[in-house]
């Protein structure tokens, strides 16, 4: 959808105004989360937290990821997401090679996951119900 | 216990004007312009359309304005002073995820569509506000005047703090990030001294006493502040610029020019 397009929907203040307003809400509260979870959570945990949204998202569990990546999104170098995933890996949740990452057990990787992921998850949920 | 239940008792332990009753305010009619920027931005109609519907309210530092998943009745623009809002963890560890001083507006879930939210909000500093009930700014919002343009430029201004706060929080070391948060709550309450304790200090940058303590020496050794007490003296204002991450920059930027055009 083009901006401007996405702009004059908006201004009719119709449902899609609404929708889009709470979408905003729902970011803004995901994104003071991690202001959190940056601050207090372990590598690991963020990790295992990340991989559940994205699974929720994209509606699979296999995820074309290098380790490059993983480290912009958590904002730790290369070796730690390497830590992190070897420990996944370790416990049977992840298998993880060459940048493809399949999520084997997914209730393991949420024991691991930071409580962030069952707020945002929750929160998301009573938004769309 | 739930979660929540957890973090409401966390806060309240902080805050021991929680409860603190108020005299009623009268509305704002016959008064200058409150000095909050989207008020002052507004054209003059548009302002008189909204000025029945204000209340100066003022609150002491500490006082909670709001509590985690409690209804919102109220939005506040600020006059003066500094409004933290929090996010908080189940084990009622905090870290501040954003500041609202007078650029800015406190409840602004309610035109978002939402009617409370995880977050806390509480008072950094005294505070002056004009008060309006959620009910009202939602109506006033919908009209879809100057006012509701400035509130989501607003919104999308205060994401952006948010989302560097983020970073900043794993990324930057605790004297950078120190620093950050004197000058942007010194922007707000417009003064160079201003008090603080060190608990307090340790629930917005979501370390540990020990580890403020050993920043705060490290600031006021090389001359940038004073700090005895509670109490915060910024020195050296070009000096703490110069500790500071640049997320101070990027985050000033934006709201140096988000009413403007």
């Amino acid at each position: 959808m083009k901006s401007r397009s996405a702009k004059e929907h908006f201004a009719r203040a119709g449902s899609f105004h609404d929708e889009i307003l709470l979408f905003t809400h729902d970011l803004f509260l995901q994104v003071s989360q991690t202001t959190s979870c940056n601050r207090h959570h372990e590598v690991q945990e963020r990790l295992a937290r990340w991989l559940l949204m994205m699974r929720d998202r994209v509606a699979s569990n296999t995820l074309q990821l290098t380790q490059e990546f993983l480290s912009w999104m958590l904002g730790v170098r290369n070796q730690a997401v390497s830590r992190a995933a070897k420990r996944l890996q370790g416990d049977g949740s992840i298998r993880y090679s060459r940048g493809t990452l399949e999520i084997i057990n997914h209730q393991r990787l949420e024991l691991t996951a930071c409580v962030c992921y069952r707020m945002m998850k929750a929160r998301m949920n009573n938004q769309f119900s | 216990m739930t979660p929540i239940d957890d973090a409401v008792q966390t806060i309240k332990s902080w805050a021991p004007m929680l409860n603190r009753s108020q005299t009623p305010p009268s509305p704002m009619t016959n008064q200058p312009r409150p000095a909050n920027k989207i008020l002052t931005s507004l054209p003059a109609d548009e302002f008189e359309q909204l000025r029945s519907k204000l209340r100066p309210v003022n609150f002491p530092i500490g006082e909670i304005l709001y509590m985690p998943e409690q209804k919102i009745e109220y939005a506040y623009f600020v006059n003066r002073g500094v409004v933290s809002l929090l996010a908080a963890l189940e084990d009622g560890a905090t870290v501040e995820a954003g500041v609202i001083g007078p650029e800015g507006v406190a409840g602004i879930a309610v035109v978002l569509g939402a009617s409370s939210t995880p977050n806390q909000s509480l008072t950094q500093s005294d505070v002056e506000t004009s008060r309006i009930s959620a009910t009202d700014l939602v109506a006033e919002f919908r009209k879809g005047g100057k006012l509701r343009d400035l509130m989501l430029r607003f919104v999308h201004t205060m994401f952006t703090q948010v989302t560097q706060t983020a970073a900043c929080n794993r990324l930057h070391t605790l004297d950078q990030r120190l620093a950050r948060w004197l000058l942007m709550v010194q922007d707000r309450v417009n003064d160079r001294q201003f008090t603080l304790t060190q608990e307090f200090l340790s629930r917005m940058l979501g370390v540990r006493r020990a580890g403020v303590s050993v920043a705060a020496n490290e600031l006021r050794q090389t001359g940038l502040i004073d700090y005895r007490r509670g109490d915060i003296v910024i020195l050296d204002r070009q000096g703490l610029e110069g500790v500071c991450c640049e997320c101070y920059q990027i985050v000033k930027h934006e709201y140096d020019s988000y009413l403007q055009n």
